[in-house]
């Protein structure tokens, strides 16, 4: 009797186990799994119009996309967005949770106007700073605004020299991203502890820069770095502004506007799985590499 | 201002400050900047508005109109009657997507979670590791492939085409797995004794989560929500602490037997709290025993002070 308890509990346990998990896990191998695993199949096949793999062709997909071309470009329209978009957004939103945090009159107020972006998707985004912001023409705000100091009007969209769409894509993104980052930094500064503002008075700290430079950004420590690697990640896959304020222009392509057509457009599937691919290796890359980069996770 | 923020209760005490120039003028450039950051961040709200009132010839006229003359609510009827755009539609596509899709999400996850993190299955940490791993994955890898799938199905231009393939989310089933790590282990142990089985038990911690949602301070309700968003990541060598409530985001670095650390104050403390004065109201006996044991300080000023009582 003693023998066979256990095993039969095993059993229930595993019973139990399945009965929980099991609905998730059939469907997460079905619709996560299998499209994994057949793009990378497919990677290895040259699949134009077609979504079958068979016909091998080796790493040739992967050879072609490395060498430079437009997915090298597109890497380095990621390189220039995030160098522009995960400052700006860090910087930002910190200054205005730091204010905020030291506000005490209509501060429900404040925040539910930076909250507001959030309820907008990125098209409607897009729709309203191409259409109404920096439209090329006079009836755009900014041209508008411009003119009134006798500017001539500036063709926000279809100028590379100078590259004013750099601009409009990141005003675009700030506007609507800003929040959340400012409420993650608003949450790490109202946890700080006030002991360590009141020791600090104690010990002779003047209260603002000092204080600041000394306490606030210590501990503010932790939320940054998740900021930063989270601002990194959302820039890797920027997409929707992209796609709706750029299209397929060859001079800001981010990879995955330019696996897109590859795919969708071009029906080359080969090709597109196996950038899709490499886009996914460079990311466990980051998120491996980004312990030893930024101390995530280090006791502090 | 003074006056104001006598009647507004911060949650942090400040020291009080002798109102100083140098403190008025920090005050006013504070001030200063919100609006313009506010007058900023409205200016696309005000476009919309002032875009969907306005003739097509007032929008594009090389003049600007600050407001149409003319407010034109008719843009709004023929928006509804159009034939050619079905809103109505389309918005109660977006509702049943949104509502079916969250709670389908919301039951699978959590089921999920609260197996991989209570039951004590052999094989639960190699199934915890292959849900994580989908995490890495960015789905422009699989949208191929996914589209197939769903057309093999012969769901393609259907509601359960889009809503079914997204209810496996490896990220809340993730963060539902830490929620229950977290849960103390102690309350659940009880329940199992009063004779609930793992899904009853489920049940009350699940419960008892949203009441810890929904009625943590309300004044700061989105924001305390958003304390929950997962940060960092970090070894905790102890076993299971019922102050230990962080998320991670990537818990490679965690193992099963490891809890992972609780950001300090991010959210958790408040919550491990309110459980502790469910302890011992659900249990008056054994519960007064480990507060004896433990030194609970139960504080009622706490998040969730719900006492459960069954």
């Amino acid at each position: 009797v003693a023998a066979v308890r256990p095993r039969r509990r095993q059993r229930g346990v595993a019973a139990t186990f399945w009965l929980f998990v099991g609905p998730f896990v059939l469907g997460l191998g079905l619709f996560v799994y299998v499209p994994i695993i057949w793009s990378v199949v497919l990677s290895f096949s040259r699949a134009q119009n077609t979504v079958t793999p068979g016909d091998w062709v080796g790493l040739q997909n992967y050879v072609d996309l490395l060498k430079p071309g437009p997915l090298l470009n597109s890497l380095g329209t990621f390189a220039v967005f995030a160098a522009l978009i995960v400052p700006v957004t860090f910087v930002l939103a910190l200054a205005l949770a730091l204010i905020l945090n030291r506000v005490t009159v209509f501060r429900a107020f404040f925040r539910s106007v930076f909250f507001l972006p959030t309820a907008c998707s990125y098209v409607v985004a897009s729709l309203v700073w191409k259409l109404s912001i920096f439209n090329g023409v006079r009836f755009g705000l900014a041209n508008t605004v411009l003119g009134w100091f006798g500017v001539e009007n500036v063709a926000w969209l279809a100028t590379t020299t100078p590259p004013w769409y750099w601009l409009v894509i990141v005003t675009a993104r700030l506007w609507l991203q800003l929040d959340f980052y400012m409420i993650l930094f608003l949450a790490g500064l109202q946890r700080i502890s006030p002991e360590l503002y009141e020791a600090a008075e104690v010990d002779g700290a003047k209260k603002g820069w000092q204080t600041m430079w000394n306490i606030t950004f210590p501990q503010l420590r932790s939320t940054s770095v998740a900021v930063l690697l989270l601002l990194f990640i959302a820039a890797h896959q920027a997409f929707d502004e992209f796609f709706n304020l750029l299209g397929n222009s060859s001079f800001a392509r981010p990879p995955l506007v330019y696996l897109y057509y590859t795919a969708q457009g071009n029906q080359d599937y080969g090709h597109g799985s196996a950038g899709a691919v490499i886009l996914a290796l460079l990311i466990v890359v980051v998120t491996l590499g980004r312990g030893k980069l930024l101390g995530f996770g280090k006791a502090s | 201002m003074a006056a104001a923020a006598a009647t507004v209760p911060t949650r942090r005490r400040r020291s009080r400050r002798p109102r100083t120039a140098s403190s008025v003028v920090a005050g006013v450039l504070r001030y200063t900047a919100l609006t313009a950051a506010t007058v900023l961040f409205l200016i696309p709200f005000y476009l919309i508005v002032r875009n969907s009132l306005s003739l097509d010839t007032e929008i594009t006229s090389p003049t600007w109109t600050f407001f149409p003359a003319t407010v034109h609510w008719e843009n709004f009827r023929e928006l509804f009657t159009d034939p050619v755009v079905n809103i109505i539609r389309s918005l109660i596509n977006s509702a049943v997507i949104a509502v079916v899709q969250t709670a389908g999400q919301l039951l699978l996850a959590s089921m999920a979670g609260y197996g991989l993190a209570r039951i004590p299955y052999r094989y639960a940490t190699p199934i915890f590791y292959a849900i994580l791993v989908t995490l890495m994955v960015p789905p422009a890898v699989t949208f191929i492939p996914s589209f197939i799938l769903v057309s093999e199905l012969r769901w393609v231009d259907t509601l359960q085409g889009i809503i079914v393939p997204v209810m496996f989310s490896g990220f809340t089933a993730f963060l539902f797995r830490q929620y229950f790590l977290n849960f103390p282990r102690e309350l659940e142990d009880a329940a199992r004794v009063d004779g609930l089985g793992y899904f009853g038990a489920y049940w009350r911690d699940r419960g008892s989560q949203l009441g810890c949602l929904l009625r943590s301070d309300r004044r700061d309700h989105v924001h305390r929500q958003l304390e929950r968003v997962p940060v960092a990541t970090g070894h905790r060598p102890r076993p299971v602490d019922v102050d230990g409530a962080g998320l991670t985001v990537d818990s490679a670095d965690c193992p099963d037997d490891q809890p992972a650390r609780a950001v300090p104050g991010f959210g958790g403390d408040d919550r491990a709290a309110g459980a502790r004065v469910r302890l011992s109201a659900a249990l008056p006996r054994a519960g007064r025993g480990r507060d004896r044991d433990q030194g609970v300080t139960a504080d009622p000023s706490a998040g969730c002070t719900r006492s459960h009582s069954s």
